[in-house]
């Protein structure tokens, strides 16, 4: 890219000349190497603030699906808060008697409808802090299979 | 970064800056933008939940029964492996007890590898834990399973 430029002057007075050309070239690769990094990143998957996700050994997470993530204080779907936890746990009202929660089951119905495959669709993107404890994950699974969600995609933080 | 000026002696300059100050612009905003953690994930199954369906007439030669494999999480960091039905009607309960650092998923990977060689039709894997068992374990033994297992579900009831 330098050769393309005409190379500016020496000054004749005592004044610095900055090599923009340079300065440009580097730019450029670094800004090749970001847009490649964040093309080839999953960047519509993101974490609320305060979610600590497992770290394991997984797949790329290739296509857009609908996510639902459970933290301490509260379950989202598609980022949206749905219901609010205390320290992991549903209120006692929220579960019924088949152990699905009824605010959770009818917000996956809704967001069935919506999804523009939603008679195929069994994916369900999954975000849940690694405290989670099983009951709560228990109740999150039954409300998901309920609602037709059955193929799960455990989102972790990856290692090599 | 001010603009240079064009040339008078017919060569064409490129006025750089500009170009320059929108690289800066939006390699600024990238960085920002982009995470630095890589996600990755596993894909499981929900294991059906609810009560079986009622025959409605018995057939006259039992069908025969899959061979299933089942791993449950204690949460005194014991892992519980039950293999059942199969030809010969399998009904095996193998215990791993625990290690100091929690479950032993080395021996779980192990036990698996063994039951893979003897039954190479076993091809699914259920897991369910005890209500207190946290997710992290979950995804360590839907992890280890997976390394033997091709596929895993987690029990919703």
């Amino acid at each position: 890219m330098q050769k393309m430029f005409k190379k500016s002057k020496k000054p004749a007075t005592g004044e610095m000349a900055l090599q923009i050309t340079s300065m440009a070239d580097i730019f450029t690769i670094i800004l090749v190497f970001l847009l490649k990094t964040t093309a080839a990143g999953i960047s519509s998957v993101s974490p609320n603030g305060g979610m600590t996700l497992p770290v394991a050994t997984g797949k790329i997470i290739e296509k857009d699906t609908l996510t639902l993530e459970v933290n301490k204080d509260s379950v989202l779907v598609d980022s949206k808060n749905v219901l609010s936890l205390s320290n992991f746990e549903f209120p006692l009202t929220e579960i019924q008697a088949n152990g699905i929660s009824q605010s959770l089951y009818t917000r996956l119905i809704e967001q069935r409808k919506h999804r523009p495959d939603a008679d195929r669709s069994s994916e369900l993107l999954v975000l849940a802090d690694e405290s989670t404890p099983y009951s709560t994950l228990k109740t999150v699974l039954a409300s998901a299979a309920n609602t037709g969600f059955v193929d799960l995609q455990l989102v972790v933080v990856q290692t090599d | 970064m001010s603009g240079g000026s064009s040339g008078t002696d017919g060569d064409f300059e490129l006025n750089i800056a500009p170009i320059v100050d929108c690289f800066t612009v939006l390699i600024a905003y990238l960085l920002v933008s982009m995470s630095f953690i890589s996600l990755g994930m596993f894909e499981v199954g929900v294991a059906a939940s609810g009560d079986p369906a009622q025959a409605v007439a018995q057939p006259e030669t039992p069908p025969a029964v899959p061979l299933t494999l089942s791993l449950t999480l204690n949460s005194s960091n014991a892992i519980s492996i039950h293999l059942t039905g199969g030809p010969t009607h399998l009904d095996q309960t193998t215990m791993i007890d625990p290690k100091s650092s929690g479950y032993d998923l080395d021996l779980l990977k192990t036990d698996l590898q063994k039951l893979r060689s003897s039954y190479p039709e076993l091809k699914e894997v259920n897991i369910t834990a005890e209500p207190a068992v946290k997710y992290k374990a979950i995804v360590k033994a839907i992890e280890a399973a997976k390394t033997e297992i091709p596929k895993a579900f987690l029990a919703s009831s």
